[in-house]
């Protein structure tokens, strides 16, 4: 049976362009979709919101998620950047890992520097009030602070203008050895979003909702976004993976069609259900394809290229703890309820717990139980 | 059976452009007689950077001039140095700093920080201060964002004009003057010793006073020319000032010249348009007429301008008559005493009273004598110099060689008196003379 041929683009590219033009496809799936309008709405149309909290499985997709809210405020504000050239609206920093029992700010501090493009940063100075100079070459000098550097923070943030700090793999702020510093830490971030007005995104693993409710003050100001994988569970999951799983087919840049669709339960598995792993498997494959110069992509590739087991299991218990604490919260509302005693029975009052204790005894006095006849003493 | 796909995202919606190195600070006072001088926005831009005033300029801006002395790599700059002053100023180095500015900051309007547009309208010489100066009243108002004015620049501006109160240009602590731009500036603040520069005491002037008014003169035209949108602006102060000076004092030179405080042959140039008027004479000329100096400048006068002429208050000078008879006899009386030392003809000029030139001009015999015997003296004078001189020379040159050391020209040298001086040739001449009278040279 002849196998109809794909229709391929005419114009001739080698396998590396065809292998980044696949790449650059981002499939506009519901769950991308999704939270992507939320962050959107919260990135263009500023509310009270000053810390917004992306997280997620690895690969899911949120660097995607944060890049294309990036475009879109870009888009948003060409003639404020024409205008204003010194104007940087968006500015996305890698958190970097902690190693010790104090996350390294310092380090993250000349990142978000680095990011706004600020110039000298190693000789930067501290201003008190009146403009006088305090402190020479903080970022030098090997006994400057972190807090030194964040003056210097806050100042390019005000004066850039910036309207978005994104935090990628900000799930690292959770994880110091000093379980103590958390609430500390997480201070030191609503304060640079208050005193600056930019809203902070973060961006991580499920890793960063311990930090989700370490204060009261941090709770009332946040927003949250799960951006999920589909799960099995879910009719509706699934149908929409198996639509990206075809969207992906239609693009293989391949003279044949692969069918993927008849492979999508092996698909699932090897990806977990997350779009972006799934995509970079698929990519590892059509790479050896387009070198081998195979006319589709066949299952032995799949297999060939397939994360190791025990990666997959890994990503997966990470994923289903998220989940669980996500979708089955230890608190609910009806605890919340109850906290406030709201629908429960109403606790009795002092008069009422008196009457209603038990009647103590006077010492000596016989409990008035029943006595056992018909057994009397010989003498 | 899944019938239907996902849509794809186009690829990157937006970039982000090119930015600017230094944030677009926005120029304070701009549009107004306030306006914030150049040297004044560097140190705050450096601020806003949290940086010193020096790395600013030696990092990001000396090293896009293109004069090589802005840029030495030895830490100095041109900036920081000789040519402090003139940044503020309608040269050729503001106007590059300027355009570096922009460049690095983005931000636009900043040629109105300087006097650019002044250039062709009011001589440079003069223009500038070449220290700060400042109003403490106007430094304290804006404690938050303290900033230098540019009239505060202009050497001609003495009282603020908001606040009536001198300018200051010492430090009221440790009274010393501060520079436009300095490695360390910080606005209100002593460079040396940190003081605060609104402490201390200040005078105020009379709103009436004539500083007061000059100073309100200038805020005028450098307000006008802030709101001027012409890049260049042409000035008919040439017509106008040949106008007043037909109308004004019948074409005479020396009295225009008087009138404002000036000198004829600077009216004589005002005139042809071969040279622009010094900004405190165009408000000389302002007075004088009771004329607005920009109307002097802008608007082109005809015969039914209306001035009224203020009375010079500079008494004609009165010119001294001289009768040459009178002065040849005095010489010739003080030729007959025949003093020693006889007085040269400046010395005789100047103690009568008259011009040497104007004697030589008029009494040439008597002028003749009195020379002749001047440069007889100087030339006595100057044998009995240099014998004094060989005298010295033979002494020390016979003792050495009495002494048994060869009289080296280096070694006499450092014997001589420091009035002897050694290379003068007839004494070079009598040194050798002398090496051979000692048998020390054939």
């Amino acid at each position: 049976m002849s196998v109809p041929l794909k229709c391929v683009d005419p114009t001739p590219l080698s396998n590396e362009e065809r292998l980044t033009v696949f790449k650059g496809y981002r499939a506009a799936h519901r769950a991308l979709v999704d939270a992507y309008s939320r962050l959107e709405g919260a990135v263009l149309t500023r509310t009270n919101t000053s810390l917004l909290m992306i997280f997620g499985p690895t690969g899911v997709g949120k660097t995607t998620l944060v890049n294309r809210a990036k475009e879109k405020l870009l888009q948003k504000d060409q003639t404020l950047m024409a205008d204003n050239p010194g104007f940087i609206p968006f500015a996305v920093v890698r958190a970097p890992a902690c190693d010790g029992a104090r996350y390294p700010w310092r380090d993250l501090n000349l990142r978000i520097l680095r990011a706004l493009q600020e110039p000298h940063i190693d000789k930067k100075i501290e201003l008190d009030s009146e403009g006088k100079f305090i402190a020479e070459q903080i970022a030098r000098s090997p006994r400057s602070t972190s807090a030194e550097l964040s003056t210097a923070v806050r100042q390019t943030l005000r004066f850039r203008r910036t309207k978005v700090l994104v935090l990628d793999e900000a799930q690292h702020l959770s994880k110091i050895a000093n379980a103590k510093l958390l609430n500390h830490q997480m201070e030191q971030v609503k304060d640079l979003a208050d005193e600056t007005g930019v809203l902070l995104v973060l961006s991580g693993t499920y890793h960063l909702m311990k930090v989700l409710h370490v204060t009261g003050q941090l709770c009332r100001r946040q927003e949250r976004i799960h951006f999920g994988r589909y799960r099995a569970e879910s009719p509706s999951d699934m149908e929409e993976f198996q639509r990206v799983v075809a969207s992906l087919d239609e693009k293989l840049p391949l003279p044949h069609p692969s069918e993927l669709l008849g492979h999508s339960e092996f698909l699932y598995t090897g990806s977990l259900g997350i779009v972006g792993v799934l995509k970079d498997w698929i990519t590892r494959a059509l790479n050896i394809a387009l070198n081998t110069s195979a006319k589709s992509l066949r299952k032995s590739l799949l297999e060939q290229t397939i994360m190791e087991p025990t990666e997959l299991r890994t990503i997966l218990t990470e994923a289903r703890e998220g989940e669980r604490e996500t979708y089955e919260p230890e608190v609910g509302l009806q605890d919340i309820a109850a906290l406030l005693g709201i629908g429960t029975k109403p606790k009795p009052t002092l008069i009422e717990e008196a009457v209603s204790a038990p009647m103590k005894r006077k010492p000596g006095e016989r409990a008035p139980t029943r006595d056992q006849v018909g057994m009397m003493s010989a003498a | 059976m899944i019938t239907n796909t996902v849509e794809f995202w186009e690829p990157e919606l937006a970039i982000m452009p090119p930015r600017s190195r230094l944030y677009q600070l926005p120029p304070l006072g701009l549009g107004t007689a306030e306006v914030e001088c150049i040297t004044s926005y560097i140190v705050r831009l450096a601020h806003a950077h949290l940086l010193r005033p020096s790395v600013i300029v030696l990092k990001e801006i000396a090293p896009a001039f293109q004069k090589q002395t802005m840029r030495l790599s030895n830490g100095r700059s041109d900036l920081l140095g000789s040519l402090n002053a003139c940044l503020n100023g309608q040269g050729e180095t503001g106007e590059e700093l300027v355009s570096i500015l922009t460049t690095l900051t983005g931000a636009r309007d900043l040629g109105h920080m300087t006097l650019k547009k002044f250039r062709g309208v009011v001589a440079i010489h003069g223009l500038l201060r070449q220290c700060q100066a400042w109003c403490p009243v106007c430094l304290q108002e804006r404690q938050n964002e303290p900033y230098y004015r540019l009239i505060w620049c202009l050497q001609d501006c003495e009282v603020c004009p908001k606040h009536n109160v001198r300018l200051q240009e010492q430090c009221p602590k440790c009274r010393k003057t501060q520079k436009p731009l300095a490695r360390q500036s910080v606005i209100g603040r002593c460079g040396s010793c940190d003081t605060s520069l609104t402490s201390g005491t200040f005078e105020r002037v009379s709103s009436t006073a004539k500083e007061s008014h000059r100073a309100r003169q200038i805020a005028s035209i450098l307000e006008w020319f802030q709101t001027d949108k012409r890049e260049k602006f042409s000035s008919v102060f040439s017509e106008n000032a040949k106008l007043l000076l037909r109308m004004g004092c019948q074409n005479s030179k020396a009295g225009f010249a008087r009138l404002v405080g000036s000198d004829p042959d600077s009216v004589t140039s005002w005139v042809d348009g071969k040279q622009v008027p010094k900004l405190r004479s165009l408000l000389g000329i302002a007075d004088a007429f009771s004329v607005c100096p920009l109307a002097l400048l802008s608007t082109r006068f005809d015969e039914h301008t209306t001035f009224s002429l203020k009375s010079s208050h500079e008494p004609r000078r009165r010119l001294r008559f001289h009768d040459y008879e009178v002065i040849g006899d005095r010489i010739k009386t003080i030729l007959a005493a025949n003093e020693f030392p006889p007085r040269s003809l400046a010395r005789i000029s100047a103690d009568l009273g008259c011009n040497q030139t104007w004697v030589s001009k008029n009494c040439p015999e008597v002028v003749a004598e009195v020379r002749r015997r001047y440069e007889t003296y100087i030339s006595f004078r100057k044998e009995e110099r240099l014998q004094i001189a060989k005298r010295h020379l033979s002494m020390v040159m016979r003792s050495l060689h009495e002494a048994g050391r060869y009289p080296s020209a280096t070694v006499v040298r450092r014997s001589l008196p420091s009035n002897v001086c050694f290379a003068e040739p007839a004494i070079h001449q009598a040194y050798k003379d002398i090496l051979r009278d000692l048998g020390l040279r054939k």
